[in-house]
């Protein structure tokens, strides 16, 4: 697998406080990845470094290849969009005239696109209204829209759905949906907000007391998170054909035990698997939210 | 480099602030021909040379230096309060860069205000006071000085402003810097440098009146030299000594390479090893 970003064993240090504490993760390319941790584990700590504003106390990342202590760097940044926190935008210019600043910065020859980035994140009527009088949703558009001016292959966005009511999430949201899907555009995202990053984020990475605890597939998230049928049975004689008959996902932790992803009835797969001679010893069924994932994941943590 | 220099000139062009203070100055520089013209007196007569000086300042006050500093603590210190410096280190800019480039927008803004004020000079102080009565090597020496001392002054100010990375604090650094230093470095390196190491003494000797060069007891060489460097070193000492001696020397232009060179590296040093929020 291609990564965009790698991030290993990188340590930051303010004064006696440890923000990051050997953090190692990997943002494959093409991939939402959703950057989940509690207020003060580390995730802004992490995007200022990978984003140039700070440098690692110990340890080493890179961005397409490009090593944080080589020339390079700086070109693989030209690469990457990002917010951090708030929108890096001029309160007293227009959405135009930011963007104008941004064209400028970047060496574009012309101004030719400025229209189709702020029709793209429906700034197009905002006319000479400065930026300071825009709303929060409107300056977080506004603000993605300066990040994508340079075309990058990878955005970072720190917090992005904070503070916006239920429309301005939804526009936000599409917005990175359609660009991921028809640009190709990686996407790092942290939020606390779990519910709206597990309709964005086709990988996820959790944080806590800066160190990764897990990175997952989206498709590792579902399988924990479906409905999910935990069994033990007496043999393993004919287990196999007796789930394959379920038409439903599974996993076998050992010889008598497993897992069953999906809906199906108790006495349904009790019945299934007496008819090739197998009984069941135990069964519990689980279900779980992305929120109660994490918690358990946090909770796991705390008791090691 | 040079795209972040022209971002940060269509923002200048672009700044009320600006407009504002250098609206000021124009105004001080078409102002003072007349003003100090009509102020001739037996006691006060004004050269077309003192005019040059007058632009850097005037009874103490480096009226430049303060527009510049106001111009350049507001102009930087949007840049950390709107979080364009971010933006700019995303973009993939090295950190000398975006320093280099905000010092070089800081010397723009005052060789435009030099400009501007040698512009009304040309056009209205020559004409009113005819003639300079100066040697045209002390007229280069003034406005190198001159024009080297308001450099200083901006890379004082970049320095601060981006040391700072806030507004209001890097404004009152810089006030509280160019008051402390104008009003009690300034004039106390005056008093120093008043003193002279012989005075002639007038003495009633046997009923007739006599003169004879006297060592002067108050006069200290070590405070002295002390006091010139003070002087020669800072933008303010530099326009100070040009406003009121007369006197062009060619130390404050070297001294004023050397803060460029000293402020530059500090800032660029600084900036590089900062935290960015």
């Amino acid at each position: 697998m291609e990564y965009c970003l790698t991030v290993n064993n990188l340590s930051k240090k303010y004064r006696k406080f440890l923000a990051l504490d050997g953090l190692t993760m990997n943002v494959p390319k093409g991939a939402i990845y959703g950057f989940i941790g509690k207020n003060g584990a580390g995730k802004t700590t992490l995007i200022r470094i990978i984003c140039g504003l700070q440098e690692p106390t110990s340890g080493s990342y890179s961005i397409y290849g490009a090593p944080n202590s080589s020339k390079e760097i700086y070109a693989s940044r030209r690469r990457m969009g990002g917010i951090i926190e708030s929108p890096a935008l001029y309160g007293h210019m227009s959405a135009r005239d930011n963007l104008r600043q941004q064209f400028l910065l970047l060496g574009k020859p012309s101004f030719d696109g400025i229209d189709d980035l702020l029709n793209m994140v429906d700034l197009k009527n905002t006319d000479k209204k400065p930026v300071r009088n825009f709303s929060l949703g409107m300056r977080q558009r506004l603000g993605i829209a300066m990040a994508l001016a340079s075309d990058p292959d990878f955005v970072v966005l720190d917090e992005p759905i904070n503070g916006l009511d239920p429309q301005g999430i939804v526009e936000i949201r599409e917005i990175i949906l359609k660009l991921n899907r028809e640009r190709n555009i990686t996407f790092l995202i942290s939020s606390h907000i779990l519910d709206e990053l597990a309709k964005l984020a086709t990988h996820y990475g959790f944080i806590d007391n800066g160190k990764i605890l897990k990175e997952i597939t989206k498709e590792q998230l579902e399988d924990s998170l479906k409905k999910r049928i935990e069994f033990k049975v007496d043999t393993d004689a004919e287990l196999c054909s007796a789930l394959d008959e379920t038409h439903l996902r599974y996993k076998l932790t050992s010889l008598t035990e497993g897992e069953l992803y999906g809906e199906i009835s108790i006495s349904e797969l009790s019945d299934i698997l007496k008819s090739h001679g197998i009984t069941l010893v135990k069964v519990t069924e689980k279900d779980e939210t992305l929120e109660s994932y994490y918690i358990n994941l946090l909770g796991g943590e705390d008791n090691d | 480099m040079t795209n972040l220099l022209r971002a940060n000139l269509l923002r200048l062009v672009k700044s009320a602030t600006f407009w504002i203070f250098f609206s000021l100055y124009v105004i001080y520089s078409i102002a003072l021909p007349f003003i100090t013209h009509s102020m001739f007196s037996e006691d006060f007569v004004a050269r077309a040379d003192n005019l040059i000086a007058f632009g850097y300042g005037i009874i103490g006050i480096p009226i430049p230096g303060i527009l510049i500093a106001i111009i350049c603590n507001v102009f930087f210190g949007v840049e950390f309060h709107d979080r364009a410096v971010q933006n700019k280190i995303i973009q993939g800019y090295s950190r000398t860069k975006i320093y280099t480039a905000n010092l070089l927008t800081a010397c723009v803004i005052s060789l435009a205000m030099s400009a501007v004020y040698m512009l009304f000079f040309l056009t209205i102080s020559l004409p009113l006071y005819g003639k300079l009565p100066v040697q045209a090597k002390d007229i280069t020496l003034l406005l190198i000085g001159g024009i080297l001392s308001m450099i200083s002054y901006s890379s004082i100010y970049t320095l601060i402003a981006m040391a700072s990375k806030n507004q209001i604090v890097a404004i009152l650094i810089t006030l509280g810097t160019v008051i402390f230093i104008t009003v009690i470095v300034n004039s106390f390196c005056l008093d120093v440098m008043n003193q002279q190491p012989y005075y002639t003494g007038h003495y009633d000797r046997y009923g007739e009146w006599v003169e004879e060069i006297v060592e002067n007891p108050y006069y200290n060489k070590i405070e002295h030299d002390f006091c010139q460097f003070i002087l020669d070193c800072f933008p303010s000492g530099q326009t100070f000594q040009l406003y009121n001696y007369n006197v062009y020397r060619w130390q404050p232009i070297l001294y004023s390479l050397g803060l460029l060179a000293a402020t530059t590296g500090a800032g660029i040093t600084i900036f590089n090893k900062s935290n960015i929020k």
